[in-house]
């Protein structure tokens, strides 16, 4: 568990290191940033179903917003 | 090189400038308002599969099923606002684990609620967000979630600013939610249940959203919650060395969450990938990694289908046993498959089909759980473990 927590810790720290030398985009160049499916959520009703079911039958909670609360199915 | 030269050069850069202006808003790093009204109703249901009946000590093996209705409207407000509201409602009916005991043998077997529940379930969220010109977003949301045993009511901000160059986005935020439990029955049929206890918890977010090139963004993110106050279940009891008590908890818990999250074109097969990542602990010592991918494949102008698969492993709470043979010095037992040590597979199938402003949404998952698919190994078994399917049809209509 510690050896892959490690890795995947490693990896993500190399991602962002080179993602802060890209080059800036021109506005021409974000049309396939621009597609619905590049959205973090593309279908929101959906993800906050998902999120509930896995926040009511996981013990794990916290994602990369806030908002909404809790309920008695956990 | 010459003024005649620039001049149609200059007229092109307009033109595409102009075209790239006009494309749909980009929501994963700019804090840009989606100028578009929309609306979107869903039904799903949600349905636990029967327990393996030789794990069972009880005369029901059925769990519960869920149908959940879900509404969500959202629309620009006047130049620098914008509006949603998210409505869900859930009826639920069903039994669910009691309590774990031991059978002759000291293999672990399930008794389940003995009588049939029946709940329903409304949550209403409303937020609203401020777009500044230097491309700051400033979000409010307020929500309340409404049982007959369970009142949550809660509140949200979220900041999100961008670099000048418009490739990097921070996200800084805060929620604060305040949960009152009624349990049913507490004075009658089940006096060692509370009558009325209340939590508080308190979340704050801090993430980074980077473009990595013209097909490629990833985002990071790091959550730190407490809670505070009632934190069991008052619907559990706990095999406790020959007797049943009350599931106990600790009063408190810090929890923590990094979330990564990458999105990446492929446009010449009409594909998006989504690569999501969360490692999360807490101080009750679960510990686990959840893993997910989705593919989105464009089929023609109309269709996409996009096939998902998620992975998710958990260690246990340091206060969870299947069954105790022994008393604790702290008194805090539970047997709680949630707080178990399990892994988990989700294989899913989502697909969309658009008419012009309409669009026809479907999917379907499939939920499975068990201590064999945990990174650790896991010695004994929670007989409580989930699975589920989840099917859902729905409609989005775009004003």
């Amino acid at each position: 568990m510690k050896q892959i927590t490690r890795l995947v810790l490693s990896a993500l720290t190399i991602c962002l290191c080179s993602a802060c030398s890209t080059t800036p985009l021109k506005p021409w160049e974000r049309g396939h940033l621009a597609e619905p499916t590049m959205s973090w959520e593309p279908d929101p009703l959906a993800s906050q179903l998902d999120s509930h079911v896995y926040f009511s039958k996981e013990a794990s909670t916290g994602g990369a917003s806030v908002g909404g609360g809790g309920c008695g199915c956990n | 090189m010459t003024d005649s030269k620039q001049r149609p050069a200059s007229k092109a850069l307009q033109a595409l400038t102009a075209a790239a202006m006009s494309l749909p808003a980009y929501q994963v790093a700019a804090a840009t308002r989606d100028e578009t009204a929309r609306v979107s109703v869903r039904t799903a249901l949600y349905d636990e599969a029967e327990l393996d009946s030789r794990q069972v000590s009880s005369t029901t093996t059925e769990r519960y099923d869920i149908e959940i209705g879900q509404l969500r409207a959202s629309a620009p407000l006047g130049e620098r606002f914008s509006v949603a509201l998210d409505v869900a409602y859930e009826t639920m009916s069903g039994a669910s684990p009691w309590f774990v005991q031991p059978d002759a043998d000291g293999a672990p077997v399930q008794v389940m609620s003995g009588a049939t529940i029946d709940d329903a379930r409304t949550d209403l969220l409303l937020s609203v967000s401020r777009y500044s010109a230097s491309g700051r977003r400033v979000s409010v949301s307020v929500g309340q979630s409404t049982e007959d045993d369970y009142e949550s009511q809660n509140l949200g901000i979220e900041v999100e600013w961008e670099d000048d160059d418009k490739m990097t986005s921070y996200t800084v935020g805060g929620g604060y939610a305040s949960d009152t439990i009624t349990p049913t029955d507490a004075q009658t049929r089940f006096p060692s249940r509370p009558d009325e206890e209340d939590k508080q918890s308190l979340t704050l977010l801090g993430g980074v959203s980077q473009i990595l090139g013209p097909k490629t963004v990833v985002q990071t993110a790091l959550s730190v919650s407490y809670l505070d106050g009632y934190l069991s279940d008052p619907y559990k009891l706990v095999f406790v060395d020959d007797d049943l008590r009350q599931d106990a908890r600790p009063d408190g818990r810090w929890t923590g969450a990094w979330t990564t999250r990458l999105r990446r074109r492929f446009s010449s097969v009409g594909a998006t990938a989504h690569l999501d990542y969360r490692l999360y602990g807490d101080d009750w010592e679960v510990v686990s990694h959840t893993v997910s991918l989705s593919w989105y494949q464009d089929i023609g102008e109309r269709v996409t289908v996009t096939p998902n698969l998620r992975y998710y492993s958990q260690s246990q709470a340091f206060f969870y046993r299947p069954y105790f043979r022994t008393t604790r010095d702290d008194n805090l037992y539970s047997s709680d498959y949630r707080l178990s040590p399990y892994g988990a597979l989700t294989i899913g199938l989502a697909g969309e089909y658009r008419f012009d402003s309409l669009s026809l949404t479907g999917s379907i998952e499939q939920y499975e759980s068990s201590g064999d698919y945990a990174l650790g190994s896991v010695v004994t078994e929670n007989p409580g473990l989930v699975d589920f399917t989840l099917l859902a049809v729905g409609l989005k209509y775009a004003f």
